[in-house]
C-alpha cells in the first residue's frame, strides 16, 4: 500500500554492498570455484513500508533473504538493523526478534508432527517467553480461531497453513518481516486473502516488509518501493510507479513486457520484448554488465565496466545501465519485437 | 522458481472422509499369517510359564526322550521331554522368552545408538559425519557373528553381554537411515524457521528430526529383530551363546542332533519356535514397508 | 456450443450449424469408485474445442481441470474412472475405442504437454531419440535417417539452437525452457489435430514463459492444431485463448469467448476471481477475496458447488439444494448460476471491506 513517508527515522534496515559467495566444487570434482549468488546489493528499508524484490530464478533473491536472516553467512558487506551492525550468522536474541521470515511452501514450512499451537508456540519456547495467550493472540491476528490450535498442519489447507506460518513469524513481535515468495504457492482466491491480511497487519503493527516474489502483479499490490534483481545485483530500484510504469533498465522493460495481462483487448497491441538466450551461469558471469548477453541495447562499453546504480529521472529512482532510458510500459508499437529485430532496426530506444 | 500448482502425482487419495479405517484395508494376506505366528509365539513365551506344570529345570531321568503328546508317571508332556527328562514345553517356552529378551534389548540398544549417531552425523555434517560414517563402514566390513563370537570369548556369554554386544554391532542400519533422513530434514523450512528464531542444534535434533525419524526406525527395527534372533540362535547353536542351565533354542536344537533317530522333536521344536519368531517379524516389517506408519511426507490438500 | 438438457444427460447431438469441433466433451462424469461411497470428481462436464482455436480452461487446484484432460487422453490414475458421458475427437468417441485404437491416436492425432518437463522426459535417453520415438511408433515405415531429419527439423521449429548437437543431449543438460521446448517438439512431431497443454509454463520464469508461448504459437500456425490450455493464470488465458471455460468443483461455471468473458463475466466465481487479481499495470487499493476455501477434490457441497462462498447466493435455498443449469446468455456465452441476472449489479457494487474471514474448525 502506498503511504507517504516523510518523517525522518533511522532506516529500519540498511544493507550495504552485500555479497554472498559460495565455494562449490568444479564439474571436474577437483578444484573449487566461486558462485556469486549475491554480488553487491545495497538498499534500505524504512519503517512501515514494503520493499518489493522482484527477479527470476537464479537472481539470488532467496539467498539474499537467507543472508539477511542469518541462515547463510555474508561474505562481504554490511547489514545494519536500526544502526546496529549484524554480524555473520550470529544474532542476539533481540536481533532475532526484530526480523523474522516467512517461507514459500506452506506444506514444507510446518513440522507435520506438531500441532498448530505448538508450531506457533515454538519461537516463544525457544526464547523462554511462552504463554498461551500470546499464541492465541497470534492466531487471532491472522484470522484463525484458537480452537484450530489442536489440529495438525496436515488438516489445514494451503492458505490456512500460510497463515500459521505468518502467525509463527509474528509471535516474537518482530519489526521486519521477510516474505520469501510467501503467496506464490497459493491459489488466486486464497492469495488475495493472505495479501489483504498482510496489508492489514502492516497497518496495525507498523511492520516493515521485504517482499520477495517473481510475480510482478503481487509486488505492485503490496509494495511501496520495488527493486529488480538480476544475477546477484540490483539493476533498478525506485517507487512502484517509477519502476512499473516508467522503467529505465532494459531488463525491467523486458520483464514487464513479458507478463501476461488479464485483458484480451491489449493482446495484439503490446510491445513485447522477447529476450533470447538464458540466464548466464552465476559461477562465470559475463564481464562488465551481467545483462549484456541478452540485452537489446548492448554496446562495446557494456563488456568492460560494471554499471553502477545511477539516479534516473529522480533521485530515488536508480538504474544500473549506461544507456538507461525511459520506455513507458503499455500499449505502444504493435507487434512482437524480438531482440534481433530491435537490434537490426538500429533503434535507440 | 515458481511453485508448481497441484500435480496429479501428489494429489491425496482422501482426506477425512468416511472410509473403512485405512489400516484395515491394507492388511495383506502375509501379514495376517504373520500375526497368527506372533500370537503363537506370545502364547508359548508368556502363556506357558503361567501353567502350574511349568518347570524347565527339574530333571527326571526315567522320563527322558519322550515324544510329544505322551504321558508318563502321571504327567502329560505336550512337547515330550529332553534327554534329561525335563519338560520340553517349559524349556522351549523359557528359551523363547530368553531369545525375545535378547532380541528386544539388542534392538533397543542399537536403535538408541543408531538414531543418535545417525542424526548427529546428518545434522552436523563435515568431519563429524565422516568420522561416524567411517566407523559405520568399518563395522559393516566385519561379519557380526564373528565379532560377537570373538568378544564373548573374552568377556563371557551372559545375557547382558550378548544383548549389549548385539546392540552395539547392529546400530549401522539405523544410523544410515537416520543420517539420510537428517540430511534432508535439516534443509526443511520448519527447521530453518526454528534456527532463525534461535533454536540450538540440540533443539532442532530433539524436537524436529527425532520425531520425524522414529517411525522409520520402527520399520528398521522390526526387520532387524528377525536378524538378531537368527544371529543369537546361530551363536547358541555353536555352543558359544547362552550357556546351560539357561535353555537356549539354538543350543537345544544342536544338542538334539545326536538323538535325531530317537526323538527328532528335540531338534525340531526349538527350530519351529525360531522360525515363528523370525517369519512373523519379517512379514510384519514388510507390511510396514509398503504401507507404513505415516512418516514425513508432503501431502497436499486440494 | 449450445447445450440442452438432453445433452446434459450425455446424449450426443450433432451440431449442424457450425463446423464440427475438433474435441467435443459431453456430460463427462469421472468418479472414484474404489471408495466405499463413490465420489464424483467431475460431474457432467461439457465443452467443445473449435477447429484451429485455443480453448483455455481456467480453474484453481481442486477444480478437476487436470483430471478432465487426463480422462480425455485416457491417462486417469487407477482409482478414477469415467462413468458417464462421451468424448468425441472429431468423429470418434474415445471412450468406445479399444486400447489399440486409442494408442494409435495418442501421440499422433492428440497429444499432451505436461507442467514439469523434468519428470516428463526420460532422463536416460537423449532428447533426440525420445522425439524420434514418437515418430517411429506411429510411422514404423519411416527410415531412421528420415526420422532424424524430421527431429532436427522439429528442434529448429521450437527454437532450440544448434539442433544437431542438442539431439544428443539429455534432459538434465537442458534448462527448463529448453526442456519444455523439447516436450513441445515431441507433442507436435506427428502434426496432431489437438494439443493439450496442462500448465505448460507454470514452472518457468516469466521471460522464459514468453519464449515458450511464442513457440506454441509458431507451432500451431505451422501445423494448424487446435489447443486446450489448462491453467490457473488468467493473464495467460487472456493472451492466448480464443474461448474460455471456468471450472470449479468439477463443473463448468462459465463458458464464453475470451473477450466476452473478460468484458462481461457473468458468474459470481468468475467475477470473484477477476476482482481478486492484483494487476501489474495499475494501482489497486484493495483486493476482493472470495471467502472460504476451495473444496477438496471429491468433497463438493450440495446443489451449486460454489454456494458456500458465493456473494450473490447469500444462503438462498435454491443454491443449496439444486445444481444450476447452464444458462445461455447469447453468442455461446453460458453461465451456470441461478441468479445470473443479479451478477452484473453485484459485481459493480463497491467491495465492502472484504478482509479476513475467521476460519472455524471444520
Amino acid at each position: 500500500m502506498n503511504t507517504g513517508i516523510s518523517r525522518y527515522e533511522p532506516d529500519t534496515l540498511a544493507v550495504d554492498d552485500l555479497h554472498t559467495h559460495f565455494r562449490v566444487p568444479k564439474a571436474s570434482g577437483w578444484r573449487k570455484e566461486t558462485l556469486r549468488a549475491v554480488n553487491g546489493v545495497s538498499f534500505t528499508l524504512t519503517r512501515g513500508t514494503t520493499l518489493g524484490l522482484v527477479g527470476e530464478s537464479g537472481c539470488g533473491k532467496s539467498t539474499l533473504a537467507r543472508t539477511l536472516i542469518g541462515l547463510i553467512p555474508a561474505t562481504r558487506g554490511k547489514i545494519r538493523l536500526k544502526d546496529r551492525p549484524l554480524r555473520g550468522k550470529r544474532r542476539t536474541s533481540e536481533e532475532r526478534r526484530a526480523m523474522q521470515i516467512v517461507f514459500q511452501d506452506p506444506y514444507a514450512s510446518l513440522d507435520p508432527r506438531l500441532t498448530v499451537h505448538e508450531v506457533i508456540a515454538e519461537p516463544l519456547r525457544i526464547n523462554r517467553c511462552y504463554s498461551r495467550i500470546r499464541v492465541d493472540e497470534a492466531m487471532e491476528s491472522v484470522g484463525l480461531t484458537p480452537a484450530l490450535g489442536s489440529r495438525k498442519p496436515t488438516d489445514l489447507s494451503g492458505g490456512q497453513r500460510q497463515r500459521v506460518a505468518i502467525a509463527r513469524a509474528l509471535a516474537l513481535e518482530p519489526e521486519i518481516l521477510i516474505l520469501d515468495e510467501a503467496v506464490s504457492a497459493l491459489d488466486v482466491s486464497i492469495q488475495a486473502q493472505v495479501l489483504n491480511l498482510l496489508n492489514r497487519l502492516q497497518r496495525q503493527l507498523e511492520l516493515t516488509y521485504l517482499f520477495i516474489s517473481h510475480n510482478i502483479s503481487v509486488i505492485r499490490y503490496v509494495s511501496d518501493r520495488v527493486a529488480v534483481m538480476y544475477l546477484g545485483r540490483i539493476v533498478e530500484i525506485g517507487s512502484c510507479e517509477q519502476i512499473l510504469d516508467r522503467p529505465h533498465h532494459p531488463y525491467t522493460q523486458s520483464l514487464l513486457s513479458a507478463i501476461p495481462l488479464p485483458d484480451p483487448r491489449v493482446r495484439h497491441k503490446r510491445a513485447r520484448i522477447i529476450l533470447e538466450g538464458e540466464l548466464p551461469n552465476p559461477i562465470a558471469p559475463p564481464s562488465g554488465c551481467v545483462f549484456r548477453t541478452r540485452c537489446f541495447k548492448v554496446r562495446e562499453e557494456c563488456a568492460i565496466t560494471v554499471p553502477e546504480l545511477e539516479p534516473q529521472a529522480s533521485a530515488d529512482h536508480l538504474a544500473a545501465c549506461f544507456f538507461a532510458e525511459e520506455r513507458p510500459v503499455g500499449v505502444l508499437q504493435p507487434g512482437i519485437q524480438t531482440v534481433s529485430n530491435l537490434a537490426t532496426a538500429g533503434e535507440v530506444l | 522458481m515458481k511453485a508448481p500448482v497441484q500435480d496429479i502425482q501428489t494429489m491425496p487419495l482422501a482426506e477425512h472422509r468416511t472410509r473403512r479405517p485405512a489400516w484395515l484395508r491394507k492388511i495383506r494376506g502375509s501379514t495376517a499369517a504373520a500375526l497368527c505366528m506372533l500370537l503363537m509365539v506370545a502364547l508359548i513365551a508368556f502363556g506357558v510359564p503361567l501353567l502350574p506344570s511349568f518347570d524347565p529345570y527339574s530333571q527326571n531321568l526315567s522320563a527322558g526322550y519322550l515324544q510329544p503328546l505322551q504321558s508318563t508317571g502321571g504327567q502329560f508332556y505336550l512337547f515330550g521331554t529332553d534327554p534329561l527328562g525335563r519338560d520340553y514345553l517349559s524349556r522351549v517356552a523359557r528359551g523363547t522368552q530368553i531369545t525375545l529378551l535378547i532380541g528386544f534389548s539388542a534392538v533397543f540398544v542399537s536403535l538408541l545408538m543408531g538414531v543418535t549417531l545417525g542424526l548427529i552425523a546428518g545434522y552436523f555434517r563435515g568431519v563429524t559425519e565422516s568420522l561416524i560414517m567411517g566407523i559405520a563402514d568399518l563395522q559393516l566390513s566385519i561379519p557380526r557373528i564373528l565379532l560377537v563370537i570373538a568378544v564373548t570369548a573374552v568377556i563371557g556369554p551372559s545375557l547382558l553381554n550378548l544383548s549389549l554386544l548385539l546392540g552395539f554391532t547392529s546400530w549401522v542400519s539405523y544410523g544410515r537411515v537416520a543420517r539420510a533422513m537428517a540430511l534432508s530434514l535439516r534443509e526443511r523450512e520448519f527447521v530453518l524457521s526454528a534456527t532463525t528464531q534461535g533454536a540450538s542444534s540440540t533443539w532442532n535434533i530433539r524436537k524436529h528430526l527425532l520425531p520425524n525419524v522414529l517411525p522409520q526406525m520402527v520399520i528398521v527395527g522390526s526387520y532387524e529383530l528377525g536378524l538378531i534372533i537368527i544371529i543369537e540362535s546361530s551363536i547358541s547353536y555353536l555352543g558359544l551363546g547362552i550357556q546351560p542351565p539357561l535353555p537356549s533354542l539354538g543350543l537345544m536344537s544342536s544338542e538334539g542332533q545326536t538323538y535325531l533317530a530317537l526323538n527328532p522333536w528335540i531338534s525340531i521344536l526349538p527350530g519351529i519356535a525360531i522360525f515363528l519368531m523370525v517369519a512373523g517379524t519379517q512379514f510384519v516389517s514388510q507390511q510396514f514397508t509398503t504401507e507404513g506408519p505415516s512418516d514425513v511426507r508432503i501431502d497436499r490438500t486440494a | 456450443m449450445l447445450e440442452s438438457t438432453a445433452q446434459r444427460r450425455g446424449v450426443s447431438v450433432r451440431l449442424q450449424e457450425k463446423p464440427r469441433p475438433v474435441l467435443s466433451v459431453r456430460g463427462l462424469v469421472i468418479e472414484d469408485v474404489t471408495l466405499d461411497q463413490p465420489e464424483i470428481i467431475v460431474d457432467h462436464l461439457s465443452f467443445d474445442v473449435a477447429a484451429g482455436s485455443v480453448l483455455g480452461i481456467v480453474g484453481e487446484s481442486g477444480s478437476g481441470k487436470t483430471l478432465t484432460m487426463l480422462a480425455v487422453m485416457g491417462l486417469l490414475p487407477h482409482n478414477l474412472s469415467v462413468t458417464g458421458g462421451e468424448i468425441w475427437l472429431e468423429d470418434q468417441n474415445l471412450l468406445t475405442l479399444s486400447a489399440t485404437e486409442l494408442r494409435s491416436i495418442m501421440g499422433n492425432r492428440m497429444t499432451m504437454i505436461f507442467q514439469d518437463p523434468m519428470t516428463s522426459l526420460n532422463p536416460v535417453i537423449c532428447v533426440g531419440k525420445q522425439i524420434g520415438e514418437i515418430i517411429q511408433i506411429h510411422n514404423p515405415a519411416v527410415s531412421r535417417s528420415e526420422v532424424r531429419d524430421r527431429v532436427i527439423d522439429l528442434l529448429l521449429l521450437v527454437g532450440i539452437p544448434d539442433p544437431g548437437a542438442r539431439y544428443r543431449h539429455f534432459a538434465h543438460e537442458l534448462s527448463g525452457g529448453m526442456r519444455q521446448r523439447a516436450m513441445i517438439a515431441m507433442a507436435v512431431a506427428n502434426s496432431p489435430t489437438l494439443l493439450i497443454a496442462d500448465e505448460p509454463t507454470t514452472a518457468l520464469d516469466v521471460t522464459i514463459q514468453a519464449q515458450v508461448l511464442e513457440v506454441l504459437a509458431a507451432v500451431r500456425e505451422r501445423t494448424g492444431a487446435s489447443m486446450v490450455l489448462v491453467t490457473h493464470d488468467l493473464g495467460l488465458v487472456a493472451e492466448t485463448a480464443d474461448d474460455v471455460g471456468v471450472m470449479y468443483g468439477g463443473r463448468m461455471m462459465e463458458y464464453a469467448d475470451v473477450e466476452t468473458l473478460f468484458a462481461h463475466p457473468s458468474h459470481p466465481y468468475t467475477v470473484g476471481l477477476f476482482k481478486s487479481l492484483p494487476r501489474a499495470d495499475s494501482e489497486l487499493t484493495e483486493l476482493y477475496s472470495i471467502a472460504g476455501q476451495p473444496p477438496a477434490v471429491g468433497a463438493y457441497p450440495s446443489g451449486c458447488v460454489f454456494h458456500p462462498r458465493c456473494g450473490v447466493c447469500r444462503g438462498r435455498a435454491i443454491c443449496v439444494d439444486q445444481e444450476p443449469e447452464r444458462e445461455d446468455l447469447g453468442g455461446g456465452h453460458e453461465s451456470a448460476c441461478h441468479f445470473v441476472a443479479e451478477v452484473t449489479s453485484w459485481a459493480e457494487a463497491p467491495i465492502a471491506g472484504r478482509g479476513l474471514e475467521e476460519i472455524e474448525p471444520s
